[in-house]
């Protein structure tokens, strides 16, 4: 039996382990073969700002991690308009560019998986 | 109905590790199975042999042992988070030349697909975060 | 039909306001922990506009001195009863 799993991460990186951990949640479901879909709530959407250079405070680039996520078939980040909003930020100059989706599409995507997975 | 309980927070990180063992005795209590409790992040260190809390103080640890050996429940902890965060069973004190082991009996090692797996398997999952 | 776990204090205001921005009619929302708090008079008129029914868990706003007349407690049996009649759990923290 499968089930689809909805991540949600709201951590900037680097402030905790919590965006690789998210990662590491995302991939393994995809290891398993489950359907499984990333949404970087709030300061998550941090982790798509792009030209970050984490070795310069010696960590590995979480923002090049969510770059490689297509090999594993996950193909879709997802964020919130008001994520976005909070930070004047907008999807088009973030990398990976993410799925915008407005506080409706939010209820469905989370009424879309079975299991929530939250950090 | 089956529940796997997930658990992010260390013993005085926050008060959600106490959550979810109550949550946990709770589900047993009704009749519900718990498939795993699957510790993640600094919920590794409720695993924690070392912990010595004064004797008028409650410990974690020993309580989900306790709760474990009562109903035979499957403990896990995330092999990764623990090992980066000093909980080493036997076997990997060895691996990395570390001069003790600290996972408490009953605990186990695993990877994360034990959380996956447990999420297919179970009607319920049901994450006790804090400290994001 | 999904049950929220609330457990960040109102001074968290990023967490209500992801977290209210998911609810529908037919979630309910479960104050535990911190997120007790928001049963304090002062907060309890943002907690009437939330969309979902709201509870709270009852140990956790004992043990922490809120009062909670007007808002429906549960005990951890009930909480159990709750997460078994949603399809899922979401954790707000």
């Amino acid at each position: 039996m499968s089930k689809s799993v909805l991540v949600i991460c709201r951590s900037a990186p680097y402030r905790s382990s919590a965006a690789r951990d998210a990662l590491d949640m995302a991939l393994s479901c995809a290891v398993f073969e489950l359907p499984v879909s990333l949404l970087l709530l709030d300061d998550a959407v941090l982790q798509l700002l792009p030209g970050q250079q984490s070795g310069a405070i010696g960590e590995k680039s979480v923002n090049a991690m969510l770059g490689a996520l297509p090999m594993y078939d996950i193909d879709r980040i997802y964020t919130s308009l008001a994520s976005l909003a909070a930070h004047g930020l907008e999807a088009e100059s973030l990398d990976p560019s993410p799925e915008v989706l407005d506080a409706d599409e939010l209820k469905q995507l989370i009424d879309g998986h079975e299991v929530v997975l939250t950090l | 109905m089956i529940f796997t309980i997930v658990v992010h927070s260390a013993p005085y990180q926050s008060g959600s590790a106490a959550t979810a063992l109550r949550f946990t005795r709770a589900a047993l209590d009704a009749g519900h199975r718990i498939h795993r409790v699957f510790f993640y992040r600094e919920g590794v260190h409720n695993a924690s042999a070392l912990a010595s809390p004064p004797r008028d103080e409650r410990s974690l640890p020993a309580e989900w042992q306790a709760v474990a050996q009562e109903y035979d429940l499957d403990l896990v902890v995330c092999i990764a988070a623990a090992v980066r965060r000093g909980v080493l069973n036997q076997e990997e004190a060895r691996r990395y030349e570390k001069p003790a082991a600290n996972l408490a009996e009953g605990f186990e090692l695993s990877g994360l697909g034990q959380l996956v797996e447990a999420s297919i398997q179970s009607d319920r999952v049901v994450t006790f975060g804090g400290g994001r | 039909m999904t049950l929220h776990l609330l457990g960040a204090s109102p001074s968290d205001r990023a967490t209500f306001e992801s977290c209210r921005s998911t609810l529908t009619e037919q979630d309910t929302l479960l104050l535990l922990e911190e997120g007790c708090y928001w049963a304090l008079p002062h907060h309890r008129q943002e907690l009437s506009r939330i969309p979902a029914r709201v509870v709270a868990l009852g140990p956790d706003c004992l043990a922490r001195g809120i009062a909670t007349e007007g808002l429906k407690t549960v005990d951890d049996a009930e909480f159990v009863v709750l997460a078994t009649e949603h399809a899922r759990t979401v954790s707000w923290y």
